[in-house]
């Protein structure tokens, strides 16, 4: 159930931003609290979470592409949660960057783009800052929640992700 | 001609039921959900049947790519004011889950009804969805 709500939130945060912003705050805390912190040891799964993440090219690959993983059906309802939550997270730092590097017509140009910049920058370092931790906790968000791993595809993931957050920033900047 | 089909495929989503796996109306529900996506002219109808199964996909299923294509339907092809509500009663799975929200725990509606009223504000706003059971 949780993994078809999670992917029921990746639509909206994908096509409808501002939508998705007007309850941001408990959703990503939930979602942080319920998935990301969730040990997937505990579900007896040696998984890893990253492995299964679609490199994000262009805004119809990710529907299309293969999975890094064949067999899908094997997978839990949790990593798919997780997935889903790092696709949720990903959107939004993306719509942030979008609306940073908008312009704004008939308005106060230099002050609202500062204004959005900055609430960009607040957005999006935190999930950057994630995405580092996992990378150094091997998977896991921390220390105390230890997930199994793949390295190799495990870290390209993560450089995919954090490239992807970036450098969509800037081609949009 | 665009209408023709969309029409066909709403009425094959609504007729299914959801239960079997790779059926005609999840096909129909990912057609209908590309098609809506790939033109933003395209507006699902206002029937109410469609809406209601859709939302009841969105909100209810276990299956996670009907989820997907579901909410991606109302996202593109429905109103905002639609998408808002279904999107809050999204969020209030999470909540409920959670039952950590004050407001649960104090409604006495939610509390008496044992399954939540129809437009129960208890937990969120989305007044006409029965996410509150």
């Amino acid at each position: 159930m949780l993994a078809a709500r999670v992917a029921a939130l990746v639509e909206f945060t994908r096509y409808a931003p501002e939508v998705f912003e007007e309850s941001s705050d408990i959703v990503l805390e939930r979602l942080m609290r319920r998935v990301v912190h969730v040990s997937l040891v505990v579900c007896s799964f040696p998984f890893v979470l990253l492995v299964l993440v679609t490199p994000f090219e262009d805004e119809t690959s990710e529907d299309e592409g293969e999975e890094w993983y064949e067999d899908t059906a094997d997978i839990p309802p949790l990593v798919w949660a997780k997935i889903g939550t790092l696709k949720v997270l990903r959107h939004r730092c993306l719509n942030a960057a979008v609306r940073a590097s908008r312009d704004i017509p008939n308005g106060d140009h230099t002050s609202a783009m500062a204004t959005e910049k900055e609430k960009a920058e607040k957005m999006v370092g935190p999930v950057i800052k994630m995405l580092q931790a996992l990378m150094i906790h091997e998977g896991a968000i921390s220390e105390n929640v230890k997930e199994e791993y793949v390295p190799s595809l495990h870290q390209m993931c993560l450089c995919v992700d954090i490239g992807t957050v970036v450098v969509r920033k800037q081609d949009r900047g | 001609m665009v209408k023709g089909h969309l029409a066909e495929l709403e009425r094959h989503v609504v007729l299914d039921d959801g239960s079997s796996k790779g059926d005609g109306g999840q096909v129909a529900l990912r057609l209908l959900a590309n098609l809506v996506r790939a033109d933003p002219e395209v507006k699902l109808s206002a029937s109410s049947r469609t809406f209601e199964k859709i939302t009841t996909m969105v909100l209810e299923t276990r299956n996670r790519e009907l989820a997907k294509f579901a909410a991606r339907t109302v996202v593109l092809g429905a109103t905002k004011q639609v998408t808002v509500q279904i999107f809050e009663a999204s969020c209030c799975y999470l909540r409920r889950e959670a039952g950590t929200d004050p407001r649960i725990e104090t409604c006495g509606n939610f509390e008496a009804s044992g399954r939540g009223n129809v437009g129960c504000t208890c937990c969120c706003s989305c007044r006409i969805y029965e996410v509150c059971t």
